[in-house]
């Protein structure tokens, strides 16, 4: 009987163990698909440079962290002239320094080193529908 | 409690054979389900990141960019009636989202829309395009039209385009196929610049000449859109003016210089039109000024309708501006054109005015008190043929029924139509 009663209660042990353990992984997994900024922390960052391609799919990285003095350099393989700025569009007011204030060629590139900490959001002033967005830490 | 059901559970369990393992992927997904509900985003979570932007925000621009953000994560997330429902309740709550250009606001949609819909699907027919997104003088369509020329500037696909946005839309955009022209203007004049490499050659004519060129090209269309089209192109000249872009800049003093220049009377058109849409950064919200300015140009024939076009753009630019002093202004031009004048500030009042229900400032209007008795007449008299920019007979019929509207501006309505 005792036998017995020692099973039920490990059963019982390993249901509620297994029940709490899946829930936390649950939450763990449901808290990272609904946080509300997804962002990366840029490659290359030892280097303090980060390179931000503009594709057909736009900006690639197009959400990303990087600490304060970091310089971002703006590619292209679009083909077509290219303008990232900062918000907001056409005026760029946001971040004034943070425009080229001329089309980029495809084949150039263009750099800017973020002097400032904050939530930087970006376009290409030409095609206004590729968007982005940079955090600038301390 | 909880351990009496788990051994009642457990008893069960173990008389029907089913595993722990099933046991514990049961209740994950019962859990899952009720988390999902109870975290599901609702307006009401958006409400919270609407004040937020606000609340943490001191400048405007900063305030404007924050909703942006939060409308643009809505559209992503939940599509493109749910960001207008959004982008109508931030209108609604806070006037420098309203008085800031509603129309560029909206625009922002439409690029909005390009990327997430139309570059995704790759096909219209894919697409979603709610009622609201005619909101702020059809924005969204600007925005929207002039990436898809952009991308791809052939007078055929413009023709083609259009007609099927406005077979699809034509119960909820009635004035549709001219936006769709005048967008398409906008594409022209944007892919030029993709063009024109050589700093050298950033003339205006380099610029404006092959996109007017293709708008006179277009041919199946009437005189009317064709003009939609070059207005279009001459639109995007005139924004590049605004900041200073390819060198352009805008000469308040004389704002119709350049017009003067263009040769062909049509270009000419479009050009003093959009000059004018622009003019209130030599005569600030004075429409008495804004006559003095247009007075300036060679267009005597297009005076009347050029002051109506700057009026109109004043109240455009906020629409919850004094219009007391507006209409004081009216008062004092021409007798001839007091009547053009005051119309357009309902005009104004239409085409930006609150989303889903743009009759409501101008109605408001009518009923002011420092209104002359003519001027309410004419008040009337225009909201009533403002109506079907916006709404199509049945909707309007609605509207008259529940009593939102002016008794005196529905049967205006009812005779005109």
């Amino acid at each position: 009987m005792k036998t017995i009663k020692k099973i039920k209660k490990n059963k019982f042990q390993k249901l509620f163990l297994g029940i709490l353990a899946l829930v936390t992984l649950g939450g763990i997994i449901f808290l990272n698909i609904g946080s509300p900024i997804e962002t990366e922390v840029a490659t290359g960052l030892l280097d303090k440079e980060v390179v931000v391609v503009l594709t057909p799919q736009g900006y690639e990285p197009s959400d990303f962290t990087v600490p304060v003095g970091t310089k971002v350099t703006f590619t292209s393989v679009t083909g077509k002239p290219h303008w990232p700025a900062s918000n907001l569009h056409p005026t760029h007011e946001q971040y004034s320094e943070f425009d080229p204030k001329r089309p980029i060629e495809p084949e150039e590139s263009w750099s800017f080193v973020f002097d400032k900490s904050g939530r930087w959001d970006f376009h290409d002033h030409i095609r206004s529908y590729y968007a982005g967005t940079i955090y600038v830490t301390n | 409690m909880i351990i009496l059901g788990l051994i009642m559970l457990e008893q069960f369990m173990s008389q029907i054979k089913i595993s722990y393992f099933t046991i514990g992927l049961v209740a994950l997904s019962v859990l899952f389900g009720i988390a999902y509900v109870v975290y599901q985003k609702d307006s009401t979570s958006y409400t919270i990141e609407i004040k937020e932007c606000a609340e943490l925000h001191a400048d405007s621009s900063s305030r404007i960019n924050c909703w942006m953000g939060v409308i643009r994560t809505v559209f992503e997330e939940e599509g493109t009636e749910e960001a207008f429902g959004v982008f109508t309740s931030v209108y609604e709550t806070y006037t420098d989202f309203s008085g800031t250009g509603c129309h560029l606001h909206a625009h922002r949609m439409g690029d909005m829309s390009y990327y997430y819909d139309y570059l995704y699907h790759q096909d219209m027919t894919q697409m979603d395009f709610p009622k609201n997104s005619i909101s702020c003088g059809y924005g969204f369509y600007h925005g929207f039209i002039e990436h898809l020329i952009q991308d791809r500037p052939e007078i055929d696909f413009v023709e083609e385009q259009c007609v099927y946005l406005v077979d699809r839309l034509c119960e909820i955009a009635p004035v549709l196929q001219g936006v769709c022209y005048h967008a398409g203007g906008h594409g022209f004049m944007m892919a030029r610049a993709d063009e024109l490499r050589d700093p050298s050659e950033w003339t205006i004519s380099n610029f404006t000449t092959p996109p007017l060129e293709k708008c006179d090209a277009l041919e199946t269309v009437s005189k009317h859109l064709k003009h939609e089209c070059r207005q279009g192109v001459y639109n995007v000249f005139t924004n590049w003016m605004e900041v200073g872009e390819y060198g352009f800049t805008y000469n308040a003093q004389s704002p119709y210089e350049y017009c003067d220049t263009v040769e062909n009377i049509e270009h000419q058109t479009a050009c003093y039109i959009e000059m004018t849409r622009k003019i209130e950064y030599g005569s600030g919200t004075d429409p008495l000024s804004a006559f003095e300015l247009i007075q300036t140009g060679n267009r005597e024939d297009m005076e009347k309708s050029l002051l109506i076009i700057a009026v109109a753009g004043m109240v455009m630019h906020d629409p919850y501006g004094d219009q007391e002093y507006l209409t004081t202004r009216c008062r004092l031009v021409d007798a001839e054109k007091q009547q053009s004048c005051f119309k357009s500030i309902v005009h104004g009042l239409f085409e930006h005015g609150i989303p889903g229900r743009e009759y409501y400032l101008a109605n408001q209007f009518c009923s002011s008190e420092f209104l002359l008795d003519v001027e309410v007449g004419w008040c009337h008299q225009q909201a009533a043929q403002k109506l079907n920019r916006f709404r199509t007979n049945s909707e309007i019929q609605n509207i008259c029924s529940n009593g939102d509207l002016s008794e005196q501006v529905c049967s205006i309505w009812k005779i005109l139509s």
